[in-house]
């Protein structure tokens, strides 16, 4: 299912919405052990991400697009560095106006 | 049979002013007479009962509280009643003491003979065979304070001001700070931190005179006035620097156009307030709370602060006419400075800047100069300020040692008008900016006025011609342009300088726009470098030396950035059109962080 737009940005509470479709999470890392990350979601919440082979990550904040499994994970396709600071209150605001009512139109 | 009556009593209250603690005295009512309302302590139109008690010893002058009136017309109380005083309080009325009963048991209704061979307590006390305080003088309200406990604890004598010494007869010391209108029994501990002159004003309602002074304890500080009759009595008394006690005098709100000192409340001197010297050096000097100078620029134009510094610079005494009142009045000009490198101007007027001879580059400490953004950052004594020469504190002392050692030929940088205000991290408020429409809409700019507005714009489009005009390169800042005079040289006209090579500043024009609308804005140099990144000489030169590439390099990278533009709009005519003219005198990276939390507030009103 491809839709026309972006992949709608999700943080850890929405997660379960969006089983086995794809998203985008704009996170912080927090650890990367082999090719899982733990990253922390723009409410504080952890998602366990599966990075692929070819990812690298530069920067502390990213955005990664990926799907989202059963278990809550997400299997990550490829990621975007966000620099070293990122006002992450504001990318929850927008993260919870886009998936609520008043936000819909506008990001979908 | 004297021993019914409580002997003394009388002799207690009339004589000595002290009423016995916890007495309920059995006394005799002598006679009971009522008053016309045409006498002093009645209220007008209620009957006033006069009554002589006696304790069988003296007797005195007393008045029934009107609640026990009925009493008298009941014909319960009448001459010879015994009574046994619940409750009562004293007044001094014209120098006499007077009892008045609020309440009390009847002992005895009816009581056929006078108890002993009471005096008249009056002529006891005036012909010394009683002691007596000192008489109430005018300080005196003629109103009775019923301060009457019930259970018969006396209630002190009327707090009439009087002078006794240590203030004993006034009510308890309170701490400035803790000073309110709803409290009239207070006395204060203070020290005189400043005084005025005696003022004297005439207007359509009348005329006067007054002063003011400055207390200030260990809590806090308080302004005070004394008008007409009180500016007599207290003007000499009240020095600076000397520790007073004052009561009795009224809290008003503080008039924040007059009083800028820190208190919401200030005291206003009465007929009946008192003033006493006070030998307590406990109470603390003047307190500062001293900022450097280079933290001025943190302040907001009409701030109040304290800045000690060394005088580096005495101006001359200049006379400057006020356009309010048309009255000429001097000023004067000094430049302080201190470790921070930085020199700020101050202004003093008045008698102050006449009076001001101190050449010798003395330390100053000043309090509650006032802020102001003169020439960058400048500071004004303004009429409540104090200043204090070579103070005894630290600060003054390191003031002085640094000084004395390296100050005195450091360079120091003096605020100049493009260091306007607030550093740049601090930015506007959000709710102030204005979008381009709103600017235009609003006709900023259009009415006489210079209107000051502040928007976020990205930068669409940058002019490459005529970016920069040749500049008098005087160091001082002239910056007016100059022209070549065919010698190759170029001359100023202002500095009357010639010079070999300009300095080039920048006159930047650009169209900048937001989700509303665009305008063409003007910058001057120090915005414009921000902007492209380059300085206006160099790009000059960049631009004579033919590599349009790279010049024009420059105007394209600056596009399409945001920023936060203070701006300035204003009138001007052109070629006989009269057109807005939109100057940019900053220029600031938004705060996205701030901006981003600003529009989620924004949306949460948003009720879709």
């Amino acid at each position: 299912m491809s839709n026309l737009g972006p992949e709608p940005r999700i943080n850890s509470r929405n997660l379960s919405k969006f089983i086995n479709q794809t998203v985008r999470l704009t996170c912080k890392i927090v650890q990367v052990k082999g090719d899982m990350a733990t990253v922390e979601a723009s409410d504080g919440g952890q998602v366990g991400v599966l990075l692929s082979r070819d990812m690298h990550m530069a920067d502390p904040f990213v955005e990664i697009i990926g799907t989202v499994k059963e278990d809550n994970t997400v299997k990550a396709l490829t990621s975007i560095n966000l620099g070293k600071t990122l006002d992450m209150k504001a990318v929850d605001q927008v993260v919870e106006l886009a998936n609520s009512s008043k936000g819909s139109g506008v990001f979908t | 049979m004297a021993d019914l009556l409580d002997v003394g009593f009388i002799q207690a209250v009339f004589g000595d002013g002290e009423a016995p603690e916890g007495a309920s005295p059995v006394l005799q009512i002598l006679s009971v007479k009522k008053i016309n309302s045409a006498s002093s302590a009645s209220s007008g139109v209620v009957d006033r009962y006069r009554a002589i008690l006696s304790d069988g010893e003296y007797f005195g002058q007393a008045m029934l509280a009107v609640n026990l009136n009925p009493l008298i017309d009941s014909k319960e109380i009448d001459k010879f009643s015994i009574i046994k005083l619940r409750s009562y309080t004293t007044n001094a009325v014209q120098g006499r003491r007077l009892l008045i009963l609020l309440e009390f048991d009847i002992l005895e209704s009816v009581y056929n003979e006078k108890i002993g061979e009471a005096v008249n307590i009056e002529h006891a006390v005036a012909n010394g065979t009683v002691s007596r305080a000192p008489a109430g003088n005018a300080n005196a309200a003629p109103k009775a304070e019923p301060k009457g406990r019930a259970g018969g604890a006396g209630p002190g004598p009327a707090r009439g001001g009087a002078r006794q010494g240590g203030g004993k007869d006034v009510g308890p010391l309170f701490p400035i700070e803790s000073l309110s209108p709803y409290q009239n029994k207070w006395t204060i501990k203070a020290r005189v931190s400043a005084k005025s002159e005696i003022k004297h004003w005439s207007n359509q309602r009348g005329d006067g005179k007054l002063f003011n002074v400055t207390f200030m304890d260990e809590s806090g500080e308080i302004r005070a006035t004394g008008f007409n009759e009180q500016c007599d009595n207290f003007y000499d008394l009240l020095e600076e620097g000397k520790v007073y006690f004052v009561s009795r005098a009224r809290i008003n709100i503080a008039k924040k156009q007059f009083n800028n000192v820190n208190n919401e409340y200030e005291i206003a001197f009465e007929r009946e307030t008192a003033i006493e010297p006070c030998d307590d050096a406990s109470v603390p000097q003047i307190k500062y709370n001293f900022k450097r100078v280079d933290e001025l620029a943190d302040l907001n134009k009409d701030d109040m602060c304290d800045i000690i510094g060394v005088v580096r610079e005495v101006h001359d005494l200049s006379s400057v006419t006020s356009k309010a009142t048309q009255k000429p009045f001097a000023k004067r000009d000094i430049q302080i400075v201190d470790q921070s490198g930085q020199a700020v101007r101050l202004t003093l007027w008045g008698k102050q800047a006449e009076s001001f001879a101190h050449d010798d580059s003395p330390v100053i400490a000043f309090k509650g100069v006032k802020v102001g953004d003169f020439g960058g950052r400048s500071l004004s004594m303004f009429s409540s300020a104090t200043m204090s020469v070579n103070p005894d504190i630290n600060e003054a002392h390191a003031l002085r040692g640094w000084y004395d050692s390296a100050g005195r030929n450091t360079q120091f940088n003096a605020y100049t008008s493009t260091m306007a205000g607030r550093s740049d991290n601090s930015a506007p408020r959000l709710n102030e900016l204005k979008t381009i429409g709103e600017a235009k809409d609003e006709n900023l700019g259009m009415r006489d006025k210079t209107d000051y507005f502040t928007t976020a714009a990205v930068v669409a489009f940058i002019k490459s011609e005529n970016f920069s005009y040749p500049a008098c390169a005087n160091p001082d800042g002239c910056n007016k342009k100059v022209i070549e005079d065919g010698n190759g040289t170029y001359v100023c006209d202002k500095c009357d300088k010639h010079w070999p090579e300009p300095i080039h500043r920048y006159i930047l024009s650009m169209n900048c726009m937001d989700h509303t609308s665009s305008f063409w804005i003007t910058a001057f140099n120090e915005v414009a470098e921000k902007l492209l990144g380059i300085s206006a000489n160099d790009l000059w030169k960049l631009k004579e030396g033919g590599d349009e590439q790279q010049f024009q390099s420059y105007f394209t990278k600056a596009a399409g950035r945001s920023y936060t533009f203070e701006m300035m709009a204003k009138q001007d005519s052109y070629n006989e059109q009269v057109r807005v003219r939109y100057t940019c005198r900053k220029a600031g990276i938004p705060d996205f962080v701030a901006e981003s939390a600003y529009l989620s507030q924004q949306i949460a009103l948003f009720n879709i």
